[in-house]
């Protein structure tokens, strides 16, 4: 489909160009990608409202609470898909550094009492009255695309070990700051500027080894951390657990949706088991609603999504452009695999979204806005060069 | 460096690089697809069957109580009451190893009905259920002990818990029984008003959850159920037991053979300014508490021997409500409505006189008065006071067909009258249209026969004949009250139509009074009373098997009607069923205690001792009303 669809764009570009018998370079966009990003967003607004209308109805008394709210968020991401698409991703390149220290700069600002607003217990909002975002969805935009610009202007000594780490370290004031209040989304960022990297790097053992050192560091930090051993508990004796709670529900709800599952609304999990399912959790209520079909068929929507991004890192114009659509690429086949994970409890409980369909207004605006930018490289593709794919 | 744009492209190296973390992303996908399918398929049975469990421990449904059926006095002719269901939390028991002693000794102390072994079995058999009922519908007074025991400081009763539940309950059994009507499991009435304001004695289920908050807290939330409804109904207990009582006597008085008095007794009881229907009773009746109970019609052996159908063929019978359901020939009751069609029409002027040589020929029968003699030369209200047939044909020859089927229209014949009650009978079918009358039909139907109508059907127009012309539609609720008593809606009477003038109206009244006074209704005269009425001996079909419907439809006071009474015997269980006396006398009885009880006072003007003249009565001879004769 995805071939003969491209092969028909360019029949007809091809006609046009004749037609016209103008010069200028045959534009591409990706009409497959467009089309799965609003394919997941409209299945996370029903996925939403789904899940969250009954316990809405029973605290709020506004069943459709959540889902006009993310709605709202959709449209304005929409909005911003638009301008950063038509926005030459280029400038980015220059504008790095400001986007970079701006996000910083919020971070810091959320940490400070009585400016970041705190909800459900964690300070990790900032603004003004109904409209508040999180600072940490925008550091994870402004690092990827910060990485992207250092590593493309030096990608051959990328290859040097010290410039690796040197890069990586530059990524750190930003990751401190977020991991301070979300250390799930911190730890987001950190793999994003290791994906760009990886990929403009020829190594791979190093990472690996890194990744592995990384690992051990990291188990350590939590054990010793009592919060977050209280999650690893929950993770290895969901059963028995004080905190296993959430997880133990979660696999409740994906173990019994069967092979098509409940049907649509047909949920009992969501009923008040599983906490706040519209969030993190969703993917268990997708399980039970839809079934083992229903859970597959997102998943191979987000495959066919990364698959795009693959297309277009390997077909744009210069390395930059390919390397933000890596950083993409990273951010979003990190946050499927990490929620999914949790969800079946392969993995302890991280608190990290599922892009497009998890509620969250700022993740769901900032990862449209992402969106924007691989299409805008998308459009940098020269259809001549197309072969090369 | 830094300032010399260079455009640098993706290597074969990096894109390689791509590629590799392509597939690492799809072996993650897969193997979590793998996870998936694992949990389901090692764990999805278990799963699912813990998300029951859970839902039904976990969110508790909180019954709403069914409104009660109230009489007009707000006497309470149905009501709900709550039981309790014994549950057992073998869970959270068998985890308290020292409180399985305790709890099972209260358990035991407090109901008595429970076995000491049903307890151990349950802990034993499913040490992980938590709902475990022990024992069902215990009364809250029992529970109350049990609750008492559990309060007390150094108790170490756990894992019990008390599931509230409604049950209908009718503290005047089989009064008024198809008229109220009952339940099943469910809420869902049957019958009568149980049945017809369903919807309305209905509430909603409240819901209690458990939910984890954000911060993993777990909270509970009540929703609160909405009580049903309750319905004030237009019946009046004591007019409706005196009407009972009455019943049963006269049936048990007739009962021989082993046969009931009579196959149906049925009173209607009506206020005629407003349609309220005081009293709807029948007989046979049945214990709105059991009414799948037979045994008050057949012996236990035979019951036995019926077959699922037949038996519920024999319920069905005995649930409807003859008032409404059942449609039958009316006979003489009628001849009031013939005679207001005269004279409303004014194709009778009210001067006319008749001659009734004891019986007419029409359409190979020779049709008999109840005097074989004739009643000789009659002016209208004569003939109503004889009630006699040959007169009764001449008027329905003189009034016509078409006059004839437009009032009866009017009257409401042939119509559902709308009666808040389910179950009504069509009688559409069941008289004469322009086409298809003729003259015998018209001759017949001018005296009550040939026609069918239901009890309700007639009384209501009845009503209109009396009260000057008024026709209200009849009805059993007169207020509903929301579940805190307060008034929901009151339902003021329905003014439906005019069928005839005041002034006919009361000529009417005037005939019937003196029918009741020195006619064939005399049997039927509360003493100190001024009553106007009508008496009724129709034969049934077929005809000339002895087989008769008697009845009397009167009311009092004879000038301004308080009440009205209709009774029907269908088929008294004696020698000779047509004797209308049997229904006089019935109304009788039951007039003389409700009179007195609606504290309407002797109006009669004392006349002194004078010996009453006895004219007649309409009580027919062996030979009926029809008898063939050969053309």
């Amino acid at each position: 489909m995805d071939q003969a669809q491209r092969a028909e764009v360019s029949s007809t570009r091809k006609l046009k160009k004749k037609k016209r018998g103008a010069d200028r370079p045959v534009v591409f966009f990706d009409f497959s990608l467009l089309f799965v990003i609003l394919f997941l967003l409209v299945f996370g607004l029903i996925m939403i409202y789904s899940t969250s209308f009954y316990l809405a109805d029973l605290k709020l008394g506004k069943p459709d609470y959540y889902f006009k709210k993310q709605a709202i968020s959709c449209a304005i991401g929409l909005v911003g898909m638009f301008v950063t698409a038509n926005f030459d991703y280029h400038r980015y390149d220059k504008l790095s550094g400001y986007i970079y220290w701006i996000a910083f700069a919020m971070c810091v600002l959320v940490c400070i009492p009585g400016i970041g607003i705190e909800f459900n217990g964690s300070r990790r909002w900032l603004g003004y009255g109904p409209l508040t975002f999180q600072p940490s969805e925008i550091a994870k935009i402004a690092c990827l695309i910060f990485v992207a610009s250092v590593v493309c202007k030096m990608p051959k000594k990328i290859n040097n070990f010290s410039k690796v780490v040197r890069t990586i370290g530059m990524v750190f004031p930003i990751f401190g700051m977020v991991a301070y209040t979300n250390l799930s989304n911190a730890l987001i960022i950190m793999i994003i500027s290791v994906f760009i990297i990886f990929t403009a790097s020829k190594k791979y053992i190093q990472f690996f080894a890194a990744a592995g050192v990384i690992g051990v560091a990291g188990a350590i930090l939590i054990m010793v951390e009592s919060y977050r051993a209280e999650r690893i508990d929950a993770w290895l004796h969901p059963e028995t657990a004080t905190k296993g709670f959430q997880v133990l529900q979660s696999l409740y709800a994906v173990g019994s949706g069967g092979l098509f599952g409940k049907g649509l609304g047909q949920s009992v999990q969501k009923l008040g088991y599983v906490p706040e399912a519209q969030n993190d959790m969703i993917f268990s209520i997708i399980c039970e609603e839809l079934g083992l079909f229903g859970a597959i068929a997102v998943i191979l929507l987000f495959v066919l999504m990364i698959w795009r991004f693959v297309v277009i890192a390997n077909n744009a114009q210069d390395l930059f452009g390919s390397l933000l659509v890596v950083g993409v690429m990273g951010h979003i086949a990190t946050q499927v695999i990490l929620n999914i994970a949790v969800v079946t409890n392969t993995i302890p409980n991280t608190g990290v979204s599922l892009p497009f369909i998890s509620y969250g207004g700022t993740s769901v605006i900032f990862l449209l806005a992402e969106m924007g930018i691989v299409l805008n490289v998308s459009k940098g593709i020269q259809l001549e060069d197309k072969d090369e794919a | 460096m830094a300032k010399v744009r260079v455009t640098y492209r993706l290597t074969k190296s990096m894109r390689k690089k791509i590629i590799v973390t392509l597939g690492m992303i799809a072996f993650a996908l897969l193997f979590l697809i793998g996870r998936i399918v694992y949990i389901q398929v090692v764990k999805g049975d278990a799963y699912k069957k813990i998300v029951l469990d859970q839902n039904e421990y976990d969110s508790q449904t909180i019954p709403y109580k069914r409104g009660d059926i109230l009489d007009r006095n707000k006497t309470i002719l149905a009501t709900s009451t709550d039981v309790y269901n014994v549950i057992l939390d073998c869970k959270v028991l068998n985890a308290k190893e020292e409180s399985i002693q305790p709890t099972r000794q209260a358990l035991l102390d407090c109901f008595n009905e429970l076995k000491e072994e049903d307890i151990n079995k349950a802990l034993k058999d499913t040490p992980d259920s938590q709902y475990c009922v022990l024992l069902k519908k215990v009364s809250y007074k029992e529970t109350k002990a049990f609750r008492d025991l559990q309060e007390k400081d150094n108790s170490k009763i756990a894992g019990i818990w008390f599931e509230k539940e409604y049950e209908r309950y009718y503290p005047y059994e089989d009064l008024a029984a198809a008229t109220i009507g009952f339940t099943t499991s469910g809420n869902q009435g049957i019958n009568g008003l149980e049945n017809y304001y369903n919807s309305t004695l209905n509430g909603t289920n409240g819901r209690k959850y458990g939910y984890l908050d954000s911060d993993d807290d777990y909270m509970k939330t009540t929703i609160e159920a909405k009580d049903g409804k309750s319905l004030v109904s237009t019946i009046d207990m004591t007019i409706q037991s005196i009407v009972e009582k009455k019943v049963k006597a006269f049936n048990k008085k007739n009962s021989r053979k082993g046969k009931l008095g009579s196959k149906h007794t049925s009173v209607v009881v009506m206020d005629p300014n407003s349609g309220e229907v005081l009293s709807m009773a029948q007989y046979p009746s049945y214990d709105l508490n059991n009414p799948r109970d037979l045994t008050g019609l057949y012996s236990e052996s035979a019951i036995e021997k019926m077959s699922d159908k037949k038996k519920l063929a024999a319920l069905n019978e005995l649930w409807n409500n003859y008032a409404i359901t059942e449609t039958y020939e009316p006979g003489s009751t009628a001849k009031p409505f013939t005679v207001a069609c005269g004279l409303d029409s004014g194709k009778l002027k009210g001067d006319e006189t008749y001659y009734c040589n004891g019986y007419q020929k029409v359409g190979g029968y020779k049709i008999h008065c109840a005097n074989h003699n004739g009643h000789g030369l009659e002016t209208i209200e004569k003939a109503l006071n004889n009630s006699c047939n040959d007169a009764l044909m001449q008027m329905g020859a003189q009034i016509g067909k078409s006059t004839f089927i437009k009032y009866q229209s009017i009257f409401g014949f042939g119509k559902k009258t709308g009666i808040d009650l389910t179950g009504e009978s069509r009688t559409d079918s069941l008289i004469y249209t322009k086409e298809t009358m003729d003259a015998t039909a018209l001759a017949t139907n001018a005296f009550g026969q040939n026609f069918n109508t239901t009890m309700i059907q007639l009384g209501s127009g009845f009503c209109s004949l009396i009260n000057g012309g008024n026709y209200y539609q009849p009805h059993m609720v007169k207020e509903i009250l929301n579940p805190d008593g307060s008034t929901y809606e009151t339902v003021e009477p329905t003014l439906v139509k005019q069928t005839i003038s005041k002034e006919t109206s009361s000529y009417i009244r005037k005939y019937l009074y003196t029918t009741v006074n020195e006619g064939t209704a005399q049997s039927a005269k509360v003493e100190g009373y001024t009553m106007g009425g009508k008496t009724g001996t129709a034969e049934k079909l077929p005809r000339g098997n002895g087989k008769y419907l008697v009845s009397f439809i009167g009311f009092a006071p004879a000038a301004n009607p308080k009440v009205m009474i209709y009774v029907i015997i269908d088929e008294p269980n004696v020698a000779n069923q047509a004797q209308s006396s049997l229904a006089t006398g019935l109304a009788k009885e039951i007039m003389t205690d409700v009179l007195p009880y609606m504290n309407i006072y002797p109006d009669e003007k004392k006349k002194g001792a004078t010996p009453k003249i006895i004219t007649g009565t309409e009580d027919y001879t062996e030979g009926g009303i029809f008898e063939k004769v050969d053309n």
